[in-house]
């Protein structure tokens, strides 16, 4: 293990202002847009994107997953004090947090909620940064064969896990993966699908096709009034800080439940898809199958506060190693900073751990001190916390539109682009209206390029025997595994509801 | 009226088709690979979508105020693309961003004054001098303002 490189970009992140300085405006940003319900982090992540055009790799990309870091922690704030989730991860805690602020408990149940969320944040970084050593040779045995099978194990992976709508994600899969074939061949260097427009040439950018699917629909349903907000009574109430302390140590009263969501947080992490829902409600039924008194949950028990979003947060460290070594962003989120990180001139994949591991270390590290931060941070503010509800994120709409569009036209520096996203950002917005889940298609315009630049290679090296190597079989048994999956978990799903009716 | 699901199912559908259309009839084959091997599958995919939207009775009823607010906010989204394509970053932002918060938001003067003059700025002093960066200019603006 990379020892001096591990500590000493620890070193260097904590001694450097610059980055500190950055770290202190992407704690309370991403904690604010995690907090705001029919906001959310993937817009704050948006936001801050035109912000990072000229900075150095690392700075950027520090900030970047600062933000996207702690956005869950601020996503428990509303589901604790108002029942209402701030983001969809946050949706678990609301059973017991909320019950607990009824209860005349908000102030622990916050506590609670930030401290698992620090905890499992930084333990999330640790895993990562343990799995590194392990994971470094078989990275690096990875070729343009396995490559490419992972691109589609990642499109798969995705499609099946988009619930009951499979059909619908294979087919935005799909369709992402064609939008990525747009601009020039690169076998033959012929353009394809640029209907003679020169801006194709280099393709959909990866930012403004994430921006489409993501910034442009919430926004357009936000000013249609379909994320109106009922804050009810818990509105403008304040709440002390040795209530939240209180709740602090609860985590480590129940310091065992905390380090097993986490690993399993984190573990859920690296599975591409399966993301931040399934992590917290896994999470909360396994406190719910482990504790002793489990018939004091959804009754305001402070395990069912603290497992959830140790989970959410560590789940960030696992979710980051696919994202970096493989390019296989895990989620929507993830793609989104995929694609920031590209646009810094940081090129995820393979080589990263052998050309740029002191970037992969103080990410690691960032993703901790983040998380740490943003607990004393959240701390401090506490007495003030109950004042969001006043806050109006209509207001914020016209601001994320200017700044989406000048994200998308910065990606690329073509005006085109404003063109571009208009429509994209129309089919985002029925894809949203009309349940068609976005992830897949976000996932299939990332891994598009990769996939067809590795399956080039792979056949310019072994020709159509590529499919037999031993990796590359593990592999498709994994697709064909991922499939298998869905086609029993849909008939279980329908013979349980056969009884159901019966 | 055709329902949204129906049409967005048939938009995919219509987009899978044409791109092979394309890619079989344009592309040499050394590029038509990939774009038929994604594309094939995806018209039969959205096929099946597309039936079983049409085959689907029961639908979700939306209120006539949330199908009034979608078509404004995507006639604003589009009026600040077409805007900012025209009078540029530095000055299209801000007199969209007044434009909304005047008509849309209903807000008061001073807050649609600050919200104009806090997007400029940023734009202006944190964007152009700032960070250095030339964000568009727009079509008209460059017409009558030497850079």
């Amino acid at each position: 293990m990379h020892l001096d490189v591990a500590f000493g970009t620890l070193f260097n992140l904590l001694t450097d202002p610059y980055l500190i300085g950055l770290m202190l405006i992407a704690v309370p940003l991403g904690a604010f847009f995690g907090a705001m319900p029919g906001l959310g982090g993937k817009l704050g992540v948006v936001l801050l994107i035109p912000f990072v055009f000229g900075m150095e790799p690392i700075a950027g990309a520090v900030l970047l997953l600062t933000m996207h870091s702690v956005v869950h922690t601020g996503g428990s704030i509303p589901s604790i004090l108002f029942g209402i989730p701030g983001d969809g991860t946050s949706t678990a805690v609301v059973l017991d947090g909320y019950e607990m602020t009824r209860n005349g408990e908000g102030g622990r149940a916050l506590g609670a909620s930030f401290g698992a969320s620090g905890i499992g944040g930084v333990l999330g970084a640790v895993f990562l940064g343990m799995l590194l050593p392990v994971l470094e040779p078989i990275v690096l045995a990875f070729s343009p064969a396995e490559f490419f099978l992972l691109a589609i194990l990642g499109i798969t992976f995705i499609a099946t896990l988009s619930g009951k709508n499979v059909v619908k994600g294979l087919v935005l899969g799909l369709l992402g993966l064609m939008v990525a074939f747009v601009g020039l061949d690169p076998s033959t260097g012929g353009p394809r699908y640029t209907f003679g427009h020169l801006f194709l040439w280099d393709g959909i950018d990866i930012i403004t096709a994430v921006l489409a699917m993501y910034a442009i629909p919430e926004m357009i349903a936000l000013g249609s009034g379909q994320g109106a907000v009922d804050y009810g009574d818990g509105a403008s109430k304040r709440y002390k800080i040795s209530e939240v302390w209180d709740g602090i140590l609860d985590v480590f009263r129940h310091w065992k439940l905390t380090l097993r969501t986490s690993l399993i947080g984190a573990v859920i992490g690296l599975i591409p898809g399966l993301g931040g829902d399934a992590a917290s409600w896994i999470c909360y039924g396994h406190a719910v199958q482990s504790s002793k008194t489990p018939e004091r949950f959804g009754k305001g028990a402070v395990e069912g506060v603290i497992a959830p979003e140790t989970a959410n947060n560590s789940k960030e460290g696992g979710a980051l190693l696919p994202t970096l070594f493989f390019a296989v962003p895990g989620s929507s989120g993830m793609a989104l900073l995929l694609g920031a990180f590209l646009m810094l001139g940081i090129q995820p994949g393979p080589t990263i751990v052998t050309e740029n591991l002191d970037l992969v270390w103080t990410l690691i590290w960032a993703l901790a001190v983040a998380n740490v931060l943003c607990v004393v941070i959240l701390v401090a503010l506490t007495p003030w916390l109950g004042s969001l509800a006043n806050v109006r994120p209509p207001l914020l709409i016209p601001f994320v539109l200017v700044f989406a569009l000048l994200g998308s036209y910065l990606s690329s520096a073509a005006w085109e682009n404003l063109i571009l996203i208009f429509f994209l950002g129309c089919l985002g917005y029925m894809c949203r209206r009309h349940s068609w889940p976005r992830p897949p298609f976000v996932i299939g315009v990332v891994l598009g390029p990769v996939a067809e630049d590795s399956l080039h290679k792979a056949l310019a090296l072994w020709g159509p025997s590529f499919f037999l190597r031993p990796l590359s079989l593990i592999l498709i048994a994994m697709i064909i595994g991922s499939i298998v999956f869905y086609v029993w978990r849909t008939r279980r799903e329908n013979a349980l509801e056969g009884i159901g009716h019966d | 009226m055709t329902e949204g699901r129906i049409v967005t199912a048939g938009l995919m559908f219509a987009f899978f088709t044409s791109a092979v259309g394309i890619a079989l009839i344009y592309f040499p084959e050394g590029a038509r690979m990939l774009p038929l091997v994604v594309g094939i599958p995806g018209v039969f995919l959205s096929a099946i979508q597309l039936v079983s939207e049409l085959r689907r009775k029961e639908s979700k009823e939306i209120s006539p105020e949330v199908r009034a607010g979608e078509i404004k906010m995507i006639i604003w989204f589009f009026s600040f693309a077409s805007t900012i394509i025209f009078l540029g970053f530095t000055y299209g932002s801000p007199v969209m961003i007044a434009a909304y918060l005047h008509l849309a938001a209903k807000e008061k003067w001073y807050t649609v004054l600050i919200g104009a003059a806090l997007a400029w700025s940023v734009l202006e002093f944190v964007f152009t001098r700032g960070i250095g960066i030339v964000i568009y200019e727009g079509i008209i603006p460059p017409m009558f303002v030497v850079y």
